[in-house]
């Protein structure tokens, strides 16, 4: 052959090859990007490429968003439990609060959201204030913006082809399947799992509770810094929306290790930062669950030092609605912290 | 901006590449250099423009010591020698400063404070892009102008030689005598359809190689390198491997994309890698891996150190002094120094092997250069001393063997990813019995079968451009 027809075949058909894909993935759409799922079961997985799709297709008025720590709320639990009629989850496995910051900025652009409940979870406030879990590119800004152009990255992938066939072709748990339940790890844990013996044993190995955070990450400077850029202005901005934020209920053994590494102090200056900044905000609720010695106390509650069973996520939704566990003004706060750190030590547990 | 971008392949080479030729075929060749600049500049400065004053700057203090260095050699008697010596000295001594400041500020400040209990504070300098190729590029344009083997006196033409944007970023490092007279050549200036055709030919390989081939195995190796604390047999193995061959893939592809462009403009850049991992021992290799790396070292610092001519200890010394800077040059880091230490004693070894005049079976010599290259490897990867003992560890068995199940669970890979790294793993071997794509280019036959193959590699490439990143986090 000659050069020219060669190079010509071989520039037409690279361009039809990646239009034929293209297509084909605009089509089956397997991250709901362009429409809600019509023609096969949808899959509720891969946080962060899935979520700014629904917020797009999906028709929502409530949102649940936060780290692992929320992500085994049932939606039927807060539609029963709190009154809520559309709610959606948003949860990402290990969010960051800017994360949380973005989705939400991209959920206000495209629905009217009345509540918001929100786990603020300590480890998602350390780090820079545009700190991302996996690091650089793990979030794909160009879903969660407005403009179609740059979704070029998300059509002409390859791995958008994978995900369908690895979702909806290879079997999958059907609770994956299951909008209710969307983004819950409970089913991937026996019942087992949830072990005080385990936890004590866990424990006395000094199996750090989180071994991938050093303590220079765990500054109050970084905490502060990312209630401030990444939580307060959401709430500024949304008057109209009430927003539940809570301290999620790690076991006591965490705070134990936390005493140890000298972080309580940290912890509780954190949460005065954030009840000062937010007190006279009419549209927040502030729940410190970590005082909870019914929960925190009782080992067999855990999966690990930190992950809870899902009963505690319904448990957390009625204590909402009780109001229990509000830390509406300073003397209630000093009430509360005062009762994790007797826990620390009164629970029986050494 | 990447070669593996789609801004570029759609965007900036597309454009580049038209203009260049549409301007050249005006006989505008002045305004077609210009814009080759104008387009480099543009390439250096897609993500931060910040460092294009740093680089202007740098070619032109380069030019100015460099032209003048010329002026006096051409120009001046011999006794006037002296002087161009000491404006080629106060030269190299200016961008080995520029990149020590650079590039080893830091890692000097916290040796200070380690060693000398000194509490300086770190000065958090971000690197810029492609400072250690486009300074030693500069360098050797120095010496080559003191050697009276260039005489470039158009500040165009030299600006054009340094930003040439398929090198400026990741090498290969060039000598100006063997760049500027192609641009000058004026069959250079028309389009060439057996170079378009070999070009694209190569990008495609090379960008498969990149995205498809090392990005898969940079899953398995970044998960390992992250995980190292009691890794077992295979996964330290399967971790070693995997770097092993996603380094090769990564910068031979990086460097094959980089020919393959220089080629669409009719400009033959010279090869990097001719199939280092078949090397038999470990000069081969060095031979055979970043091979203008390995050139740039011998002519600017092996040979001026003296090479082999001081007898037989010091071309010992100087062969492990090139190997530390060769080190050293990769980073700013007692790891990357490990390294170059290890080659250097190896280099030694195989020198002191061959003057005995003893001889080894090929099976046995491949076997014995893979592994150390594997292992060598570790030091070059791994973040600190312990995670690299750790994985070493791992190899020999010290920390016990997993079930086959566990090997497959490493990682938390999907089905689809399983088999995906199956696929790519049984290319990475294959790289051992098959030739590279300097040979697939030069056997290359313009035939529907070429012309599928390329299109295959080509539409992969860029469908792998852009990742749904997987999270290797599975303890929530």
């Amino acid at each position: 052959m000659k050069p020219i027809p060669w190079i010509l075949k071989f520039i037409l058909l690279s361009i039809l090859t990646l239009s034929i894909v293209g297509s084909i993935n605009f089509i089956l759409d397997p991250l709901q990007q362009y429409r809600k799922a019509h023609f096969y079961k949808p899959i509720y997985d891969n946080e962060r490429y899935l979520n700014p799709g629904l917020a797009k297709t999906y028709e929502y008025n409530q949102v649940i968003i936060g780290s692992s720590m929320t992500e085994n709320f049932i939606l039927s639990d807060a539609k029963e439990i709190l009154g809520f009629n559309k709610p959606i989850k948003f949860c990402m496995s290990g969010a960051t609060a800017y994360e949380i910051k973005i989705m939400l900025d991209s959920a206000y652009q495209h629905r009217k959201i009345d509540s918001v409940i929100y786990g603020v979870d300590l480890f998602s406030f350390t780090g820079e204030t545009t700190r991302l879990f996996d690091g650089e590119g793990s979030l794909p800004f160009y879903l969660y913006d407005n403009n179609r152009l740059n979704d070029y990255r998300y059509l002409l992938s390859f791995d958008t082809l994978k995900f369908f066939v690895d979702s909806f072709v290879l079997p999958k748990p059907e609770v994956m399947f299951d909008l209710n339940r969307m983004y819950q790890w409970q089913h991937k844990s026996n019942e087992d799992d949830f072990n005080g013996t385990d936890r004590l044993d866990e424990w006395s190995e000094k199996y750090g509770f989180n071994p991938d955070y050093s303590k220079s990450e765990f500054t109050l400077k970084a905490l502060k810094a990312n209630i401030d850029t990444n939580l307060i202005p959401l709430i500024q901005n949304h008057p109209e929306t009430t927003f539940y934020l809570f301290y999620p209920p790690y076991s006591i053994l965490a705070f134990k290790d936390m005493e140890n590494k000298g972080w309580l102090n940290t912890v509780e200056l954190f949460k005065r930062h954030l009840l000062t900044q937010l007190a006279h905000y009419p549209n927040v609720k502030i729940y410190d669950f970590q005082a909870s010695k019914e929960v925190t106390c009782n080992l067999d509650n855990y999966k690990d030092l930190l992950h809870y069973h899902q009963r505690i996520n319904r448990w957390m939704l009625e204590e909402m609605k009780k109001e229990n566990y509000l830390t509406s003004d300073k003397g209630k706060f000093g009430r509360l912290n005062r009762s994790l750190i007797s826990n620390i030590h009164g629970c029986g547990i050494q | 901006m990447l070669f593996n971008s789609y801004e570029f392949i759609f965007f900036f080479l597309p454009i580049t590449f038209g203009i260049y030729f549409w301007l050249n075929k005006k006989r505008l060749t002045s305004a077609s250099k210009g814009w080759m600049v104008f387009a480099s500049l543009f390439f250096y400065s897609w993500w931060n423009v910040i460092y294009l004053p740093l680089i202007l700057g740098s070619i032109l203090f380069n030019f100015t010591v460099g032209s003048s260095i010329t002026h006096i050699n051409t120009t001046h008697l011999l006794k006037k020698r002296l002087s161009s010596k000491s404006l080629l000295t106060f030269g190299i001594f200016a961008n080995v400063l520029l990149l020590v400041y650079f590039k080893y500020m830091d890692f000097f400040i916290t040796n200070a404070n380690t060693f000398a209990g000194t509490h300086f504070n770190m000065m958090h300098i971000v690197l810029p892009l492609g400072i250690s190729f486009f300074t030693f590029t500069q360098i050797a344009y120095l010496v080559d102008a003191y050697r009276n083997e260039v005489k470039e006196m158009d500040y165009l033409n030299y600006t054009l030689f340094v930003t040439f944007f398929p090198h400026l970023l990741a090498g290969p490092i060039l000598h100006h005598k063997e760049m500027m007279p192609q641009f000058d050549d004026i069959r250079n200036k028309v389009l060439n359809t057996k170079n378009i055709s070999a070009g694209m030919y190569l990008f495609a390989i090379g960008l498969f190689k990149k995205v498809v081939i090392a990005d898969t195995f940079a899953i398995w190796a970044s998960y390992g390198y992250n995980h190292t604390a009691s890794i077992s047999l295979m996964s330290a193995w399967a971790t070693s491997l995997s770097y092993t061959f996603q380094l090769y893939f990564d910068f031979s592809g990086y460097t094959d994309m980089a020919l393959a462009v220089a080629l669409l403009f009719n400009i033959k850049l010279p090869i990097n890698f001719n199939s280092p991992y078949k090397a038999l021992n470990i000069q081969d290799f060095w031979r055979r891996w970043h091979m203008t790396l390995s050139r740039f070292l011998r002519d600017y610092i092996y040979i001026p150190l003296g090479g082999n001519r001081g007898g037989e200890f010091r071309t010992y010394s100087n062969l492990f002094t090139v190997f530390l800077v060769g080190g050293l040059w990769h980073g700013a880091s007692w790891m990357f120094v490990i390294w170059g230490a290890l080659h250097g004693v190896a280099i030694v070894t195989h020198r002191l092997w061959q003057q005995m005049g003893l001889k080894m079976n090929t099976m046995l010599a491949w076997f014995i250069t893979f592994n150390f290259i594997n292992i060598t490897w570790i030091f070059f990867r791994a973040k600190g001393w312990d995670d690299a003992v750790n994985i070493l560890s791992g190899m020999f068995g010290l920390n016990g063997i997993e079930e086959v199940s566990d090997l497959l669970e490493f990682g938390g890979l999907s089905t689809i990813d399983l088999f995906m790294m199956g696929v790519v793993f049984i290319l990475g071997i294959s790289t051992f019995f098959t030739p590279n794509s300097n040979q697939l280019v030069s056997s290359l036959r313009l035939t529907n079968k070429s012309m599928v193959f390329g299109l295959f590699l080509m539409c992969m490439g860029v469908l792998h451009l852009s990742k749904i990143s997987t999270f290797l986090y599975f303890n929530f």
